[in-house]
């Protein structure tokens, strides 16, 4: 029986398609079977995260309207043998699917694979109680901004009032040298106020935007780009393995400081 | 040539007395070689200054204050702060272990006792005091609707908003945060404000 585990965070744009994009990504690459489903009905975005927009047939609604099986609407991975995405629909609207029907398709979903990652919309309305309803697990991503944790501590509160008691979190967008510079609050901030237990650091990236439009998960090049490392950090820590953060600090190396100088 | 002295109080805690005879250039050079040479003891605790019917100009006291705050991290006061609790508070508390998280909204009869943080946009109604071990970001309302015996206590105070009764508190009179821990209750018609004897220390 498979773990179902959702990604969440309240405030909208922080990074919560990326990481299940590329968590997903990456716990495949491992070995497991893993499916990522896309409960942003209406806004769907996961898919263009792993370049499979053109690839979709069926999508959750026709799934919970019985016009196909869950596994007709199942749009297996470019790369990866092991790895699925259950899509949203894009005309639909978010009241199309209920709690329950919801809960229901994450379950079924939980018998065929080990991994369920479910990619919550932004709010605390319907979308996020459907996207909540079927997890085991609850992940929060936030940026180091006082309007993302805020929305992010209020999102924690509703998920340790649904059952979903000790989230972990994704601290996203971080500037290493804005916090060292007193002018980003830092991961331990962010612990402070929020509470709760750390999963991953993912730095501000530049390539990430690339990597979004090219719909290949950074992860991918996770020799080249820090992001990248950073996800990989987070899914061996997701496995149960020690991990430590400072790899990604150090990785701004001389060269990108002297480009950064020169850039101005 | 008079001089300062420099003592501990159970009552009044710290206490430089400043002999009358000083002219206040030499009682600044007296005080900051008496703190100097106490620096370590010192840190991070609040000192009173008896001045003894001298009169300094206020901007001048405050330039002398904020001086000795900035160099040495001990924060000097003319008047006396002895922590005080107008009256005690009933036996019954409820026990909540925090953080209360924003959006949460509280409500209790009873005294309350917040073990953690109250984040922003969190909003907390009693009918009687709150005491929070943590700090207080959000919104906090004591002694609902007209109970003027209630009070807040708490860590460190960053409030969206504190009352209590009827009274609401400026946020501009919180002007020290560097100590540790701080008294809210209302005494002759006003709501006011105590810091809790002890300091902080530098971590």
């Amino acid at each position: 029986m498979g773990k179902s585990l959702v990604v969440t965070s309240g405030k909208g744009g922080v990074g919560k398609t990326t990481v299940v994009a590329n968590v997903g990504t990456g716990l495949a690459m491992k070995g497991l079977k893993v499916v990522l489903v896309d409960t942003d009905i209406g806004l769907r975005n996961l898919d263009l995260l792993l370049g499979l927009e053109n690839r979709i047939v069926y999508n959750i609604i026709d799934v919970v309207e019985g016009r196909c099986d869950i596994t007709q609407a199942l749009v297996k991975d470019k790369r990866f043998s092991n790895l699925y995405l259950l899509p949203a629909a894009q005309t639909r609207e978010k009241e199309a699917i209920s709690t329950d029907q919801m809960k229901a398709i994450v379950d079924e979903l939980k018998k065929i694979f080990d991994f369920v990652l479910i990619d919550s919309p932004a709010g605390i309305e319907h979308g996020f109680k459907t996207a909540i309803w079927g997890a085991d697990e609850a992940i929060v991503v936030t940026t180091p901004e006082v309007s993302a944790v805020r929305d992010a501590d209020r999102v924690i509160g509703l998920l340790e009032a649904n059952g979903l008691k000790d989230p972990s979190l994704i601290a996203n967008r971080v500037r290493f040298d804005m916090v060292k510079n007193g002018e980003m609050l830092s991961v331990e901030d962010l612990l402070e106020i929020l509470s709760i237990d750390l999963l991953g650091i993912i730095p501000e990236d530049e390539n990430l935007i690339i990597s979004v439009n090219k719909g290949e998960p950074i992860i991918l090049g996770a020799d080249k780009y820090k992001s990248g490392l950073a996800f990989n950090l987070i899914v061996k820590k997701l496995l149960g393995e020690e991990v430590s953060w400072n790899e990604l600090e150090k990785t701004e190396n001389f060269i990108e400081k002297v480009f950064k100088f020169l850039r101005g | 040539m008079g001089k300062i002295s420099i003592k501990g109080d159970l009552k009044e805690g710290i206490k430089i007395v400043v002999d009358s005879s000083l002219d206040w250039e030499e009682a600044k050079s007296l005080i900051i070689e008496g703190i100097d040479s106490r620096k370590n003891f010192l840190k991070g605790v609040q000192v009173f200054v008896d001045l003894q019917e001298k009169i300094i100009d206020e901007e001048e006291w405050k330039d002398f204050q904020k001086h000795v705050f900035e160099n040495y991290g001990i924060m000097l006061t003319k008047e006396i702060i002895r922590v005080k609790v107008s009256q005690s508070p009933s036996n019954i508390a409820r026990v909540i272990v925090g953080p209360i998280r924003s959006g949460r909204r509280l409500s209790s009869k009873e005294n309350l006792l917040i073990i953690g943080d109250i984040n922003s946009g969190a909003e907390i109604f009693c009918g009687k005091s709150i005491f929070v071990l943590g700090k207080l970001r959000g919104y906090v309302y004591a002694g609902y609707e007209n109970n003027d015996k209630a009070i807040i206590f708490a860590l460190e105070l960053e409030p969206e908003r504190i009352q209590i009764a009827n009274i609401a508190l400026d946020k501009d009179v919180i002007l020290d945060k560097s100590s540790l821990g701080y008294w809210i209750f209302i005494e002759d018609g006003e709501i006011k404000i105590n810091r809790y004897l002890g300091g902080k220390k530098d971590g």
